[in-house]
């Protein structure tokens, strides 16, 4: 099947009808798909505060089900919704036998080394960003969870409602909360 | 203080204390958020992205779940199975001829038929069946036998079902070099039976007895005697005659027959003559030139 997709209109196309496109046998729309959201994904599993090898493995393991699942997909929300649901499911299955075999691949994640422009200032972002982490690590799963999305990925409280399937007021006090405690933790870093 | 006043007065509480909290909330939103447009300001780090590897693994997924890998295969498929099926049923059809075409099957197929008219095939098999011109065609079964053992050593390998056929096979020549012994010695029998119906034949006292066979014939033997008005009807038939032996008082010879068996007759001495010439060259001759001879 060849692609209908053009470098001029490509950014016109929403995800859905890429998603739609792929479905229907077009690789380059999931191509295009995932170059759009493939960043966040991974970022998202980062934020988890695990190992980056884990990260690209549950990556990995969430577009593998956006792949399988092409033929029945149909728009009842944002693909960013639908994929984001597909990857918060893969974290808790993976959450899951973590928990069950006692293993300890969170909070064992390996710094990067740092890119050298202004040294001052990219060790002070440098320290800003461990800091963001450790603070994102002491949240709760689900206060995490709401924050990542909505911080990191850039989801409305009630597009979050929808992905962890919970009440948007539940939603909405995981927010606060976790705010709260990040606040509380980086006051130090307040220019 | 009236209930009305009461429930003003939590009411108003209660949205101070929410706005409260949505301004904190909005405080805290503007902080964090003050954090992360610091950090946007540096390059994204190598780890934010996933490696290219990964970009590979998941494209390369994508595309055979979709793309020509898939059509690939129907297309591998599309000329494997008929290419294939053809292949097992040439095989197959060729094997079969082939296995008709084999002189150890012949022998079975001739061997299962005369056991079927005999319902045994331990049972002696008739004479006359054994003259199938087919058992003395087989090649030396020894050799076959010393094949199909070979064949049972070299391939230990071999299906349970193919050595089996073998072995199948094997009795199948035993049989067969049975039955070629005892057909080579019914045929020795038959041979002398026939001499012996040969004579009994020539015995036998009858105006059209049929020989096959010219050979001496004992003086004794009660044959046609060759009489002036047989002579003439043969005459007018235009037929041969062979010269077979000489008697005391007779010569012995053959009428020679277009369509059955020859007839043997006696000739009286006393009115016939063959010379010497005519009993050594025994060729065949026309009635005229033994008329000839007894005018002369």
């Amino acid at each position: 099947m060849t692609s209908f997709i053009t470098s001029d209109v490509e950014q016109s196309i929403t995800d859905e009808a890429l998603m739609l496109a792929y479905g229907k046998g077009d690789s380059a729309a999931f191509d295009l798909l995932y170059h759009r959201h493939k960043v966040a994904v991974h970022r998202f599993f980062l934020r988890q505060h695990i190992q980056l090898a884990v990260a690209e493995e549950l990556c990995h393991d969430t577009w593998l089900k956006v792949i399988n699942a092409r033929k029945n997909y149909q728009v009842s929300a944002l693909f960013r919704t639908y994929l984001f649901t597909i990857a918060r499911r893969v974290l808790i299955d993976f959450s899951q036998k973590k928990s069950s075999t006692n293993e300890h691949t969170f909070n064992e994640q390996v710094e990067p080394e740092i890119e050298v422009d202004d040294k001052s200032k990219t060790v002070a972002n440098h320290q800003l960003k461990q800091a963001l982490n450790n603070e994102i690590s002491k949240l709760t799963f689900e206060q995490k969870q709401v924050f990542i999305l909505k911080q990191d990925a850039g989801f409305t409280i009630e597009q979050i409602a929808k992905i962890t399937e919970q009440h948007k007021e539940k939603v909405k006090s995981n927010w606060r909360y976790a705010l709260q405690k990040m606040r509380e933790g980086l006051s130090a870093y307040v220019n | 203080m009236s209930t009305n006043d009461n429930k003003n007065g939590h009411q108003a509480d209660h949205q101070g204390v929410h706005q409260i909290q949505d301004n904190q909330l909005n405080d805290d939103e503007a902080f964090i958020q003050s954090l992360y447009d610091e950090l946007a300001t540096q390059k994204p780090s190598k780890d934010e992205q996933p490696s290219k590897a990964m970009d590979e693994k998941i494209l390369a997924a994508a595309h055979r779940s979709v793309g020509p890998s898939t059509k690939l295969v129907n297309t591998k498929r599309a000329w494997y199975v008929p290419v294939a099926s053809a292949a097992s049923v040439i095989l197959v059809v060729s094997l079969f001829f082939n296995q008709l075409n084999d002189p150890v099957m012949q022998s079975e197929m001739s061997f299962s038929g005369s056991s079927s008219t005999s319902g045994n095939s331990s049972t002696v098999v008739e004479p006359e069946e054994l003259m199938n011109d087919q058992l003395y065609d087989v090649p030396s079964s020894d050799s076959s036998v010393q094949a199909t053992t070979e064949m049972l050593q070299v391939r230990p390998a071999m299906s349970v079902k193919s050595k089996e056929t073998l072995i199948k096979h094997q009795g199948i020549n035993k049989k067969t070099q049975a039955m070629k012994r005892i057909s080579l010695k019914s045929k020795e029998e038959i041979k002398q039976f026939k001499q012996l119906h040969a004579t009994n034949y020539s015995v036998l006292s009858n105006d059209e007895q049929l020989v096959g066979i010219s050979k001496p014939v004992p003086e004794e033997l009660n044959v046609n005697v060759m009489t002036e008005k047989l002579f003439n009807q043969l005459l007018g038939l235009n037929r041969y005659w062979l010269f077979v032996d000489e008697k005391k008082e007779f010569y012995l010879i053959e009428i020679v027959e277009q369509e059955s068996d020859n007839l043997l007759y006696k000739l009286d001495k006393k009115a016939y003559y063959i010379n010497r010439s005519m009993q050594n060259n025994k060729t065949k001759r026309s009635l005229e030139e033994l008329g000839k001879l007894t005018e002369n």
